[in-house]
């Protein structure tokens, strides 16, 4: 798996070295400038975005036809691409981190709550990237992209269906989610459920994307 | 002999092509040259051999196993005519992805293969010309010392210079008998320089798996005119192509056409001849 990694490793540090080196820059400077702290939660989205062209350049290469060769299983070749999901992720916290420390020092904004939302969104982009992986292996990395935003949409309409019915109603007086949000130990149990969640979600699609790799013919 | 590879009753279908019954082998220590005109199915046998594609019957033992996903590739070295590493790798990095990849990678051996190949360590897939990404290929495929090698078209673009080297390191290869090469081609030349069977493969089924010598010796021009051809045992003839005045037709046993019309022309058939004749067979 090491070697799979590797492999990924170098082409994408090929295609997007000065990308990330610009976008870093830029987005830094960005955030200071505009005192915008939004801007380094992009690290995550674009790390993400750059594992996801790697499955294009497999696909140019033809590589999988050429992994079937070699002494790897399709699941370790699955797992590769997951497990750079989630370096990316950490790495994209640290760049993250690191930002918010200098916004601290030069603007005095919340280091606490810069620093956990940052890894709210690098929780939610696992799940994403996991989801948008799972459709890749399944549709194709481009029908993948518009298959992602279907289902971004179709969580949209639903959500908006639920609150038309008052659906809702029910829950916001729901005991169990009234303490959920708004009682004293409820902050922890975001802390914990929220990541929690997110990565069991993430180890769903690492699964589900394996069975359906498993199945694929090259 | 053992077999390095067996195909038995191999069976694939697609909307538009099948794969029918196909029986193949390759014993081991030998080369078995893989022959068929574009979309005869070649490359769907060599991806079922590699288990990239189920098959919808038959039988296929590689290396001594009958289960794809079971098979020992560390043995095994592949090189497609269109699949590898993505362009923007270089030799360097190649060598030390594989070196996590095959266990039994050997950096050296791999060195020794670029340089002799004349490919520089740095340079990327993308700015080498076709015949230097068909070494490199073939480099990666035999730096790991396989047991069988699998070559998918991996002679064309390649120099009559380089194209002789590659061939005589598969002679070399094969020579303690313990190593084994399945070798498709188009440059049926490369072929009957080293193979030492000839399976051909056409529209989708095996026409024939035959000793090299043999089917050189066996298969035959015959020129003669149409009617010393009408009295000629129709089981001798393959396939009849009339040019002007005479006919041209593939025999099936040389001598035996000789010893029936001692007054024609019977020329040694090539594998080029046999596969034109079949295809031109058919097409009628």
């Amino acid at each position: 798996m090491i070697g799979l990694m590797k492999k990924d490793f170098y082409i994408l540090w090929h295609a997007y070295r000065k990308n990330l080196a610009l976008v870093l820059v830029l987005y830094t400077v960005m955030a200071i400038a505009m005192n915008a702290s939004f801007m380094m939660f992009l690290f995550s989205w674009i790390t993400g975005f750059y594992i996801i062209g790697s499955l294009s350049m497999d696909n140019y290469s033809k590589w999988d036809l050429y992994a079937v060769s070699l002494p790897v299983s399709k699941k370790q070749i699955v797992g590769a691409k997951f497990l750079l999901i989630a370096i990316a992720q950490i790495l994209s916290f640290v760049l993250s981190a690191v930002i918010c420390l200098l916004l601290t020092l030069l603007q005095g904004q919340p280091l606490l709550e810069n620093l956990i939302s940052s890894a709210v969104v690098c929780f939610f982009c696992l799940v994403y990237f996991g989801m948008t992986f799972a459709l890749a292996y399944r549709f194709g990395v481009e029908k993948s992209r518009t298959a992602m935003l279907l289902v971004a949409m179709g969580i949209f309409v639903l959500l908006m269906a639920a609150a038309n019915f008052g659906l809702f109603d029910a829950l916001a007086v729901d005991p169990t989610l009234q303490w959920l949000l708004f009682s004293d130990p409820a902050p922890l149990v975001l802390t914990i459920g929220f990541p929690v969640v997110c990565v069991a979600l993430y180890l769903l699609c690492w699964g589900i994307s394996t069975a359906i790799y498993s199945r694929k013919e090259f | 002999m053992d077999a390095a590879i067996r195909v038995q009753g191999l069976c694939k279908h697609y909307k538009d092509f099948s794969l029918q019954n196909v029986d193949l082998t390759v014993p081991t220590g030998t080369i078995v040259g893989f022959v068929g005109e574009n979309g005869a199915g070649k490359t769907t046998t060599l991806k079922a051999i590699l288990g990239a594609i189920r098959t919808d019957g038959g039988r296929i033992q590689v290396l001594g196993c009958s289960d794809p996903a079971r098979v020992d590739r560390s043995q095994i070295g592949v090189v497609f005519e269109d699949s590898f590493f993505y362009e923007t790798l270089t030799p360097h990095q190649v060598d030390r992805v594989m070196k996590s990849i095959q266990p039994q990678w050997d950096s050296g051996e791999f060195a020794r293969l670029l340089n002799s190949y004349q490919l520089p360590k740095d340079k990327l897939i993308k700015d080498m010309s076709k015949g230097m990404r068909m070494k490199f290929r073939l480099a990666t495929a035999l730096a790991h010392r396989p047991r069988l090698l699998i070559l998918d078209e991996a002679t064309s673009g390649l120099d009559p210079v380089i194209r002789g080297e590659v061939l005589d390191y598969l002679r070399d290869y094969i020579q303690d008998e313990s190593h084994s090469v399945l070798m498709s081609s188009h440059i049926t030349s490369d072929l009957e320089k080293v193979a030492d069977s000839i399976a051909y493969l056409h529209q989708g089924r095996m026409v024939f798996q035959m000793d090299k010598d043999e089917l050189l010796e066996r298969y035959g021009v015959l020129r003669c005119s149409a009617a010393q051809l009408d009295a000629l045992d129709s089981r001798l003839k393959v396939a009849t192509r009339k040019t002007g005045f005479t006919c041209e037709t593939l025999v099936s046993d040389a001598d035996s056409v000789r010893r029936a019309l001692p007054d024609a022309v019977v020329d040694r058939a090539s594998i080029d001849d046999i596969m034109q004749f079949y295809t031109g067979r058919d097409a009628q």
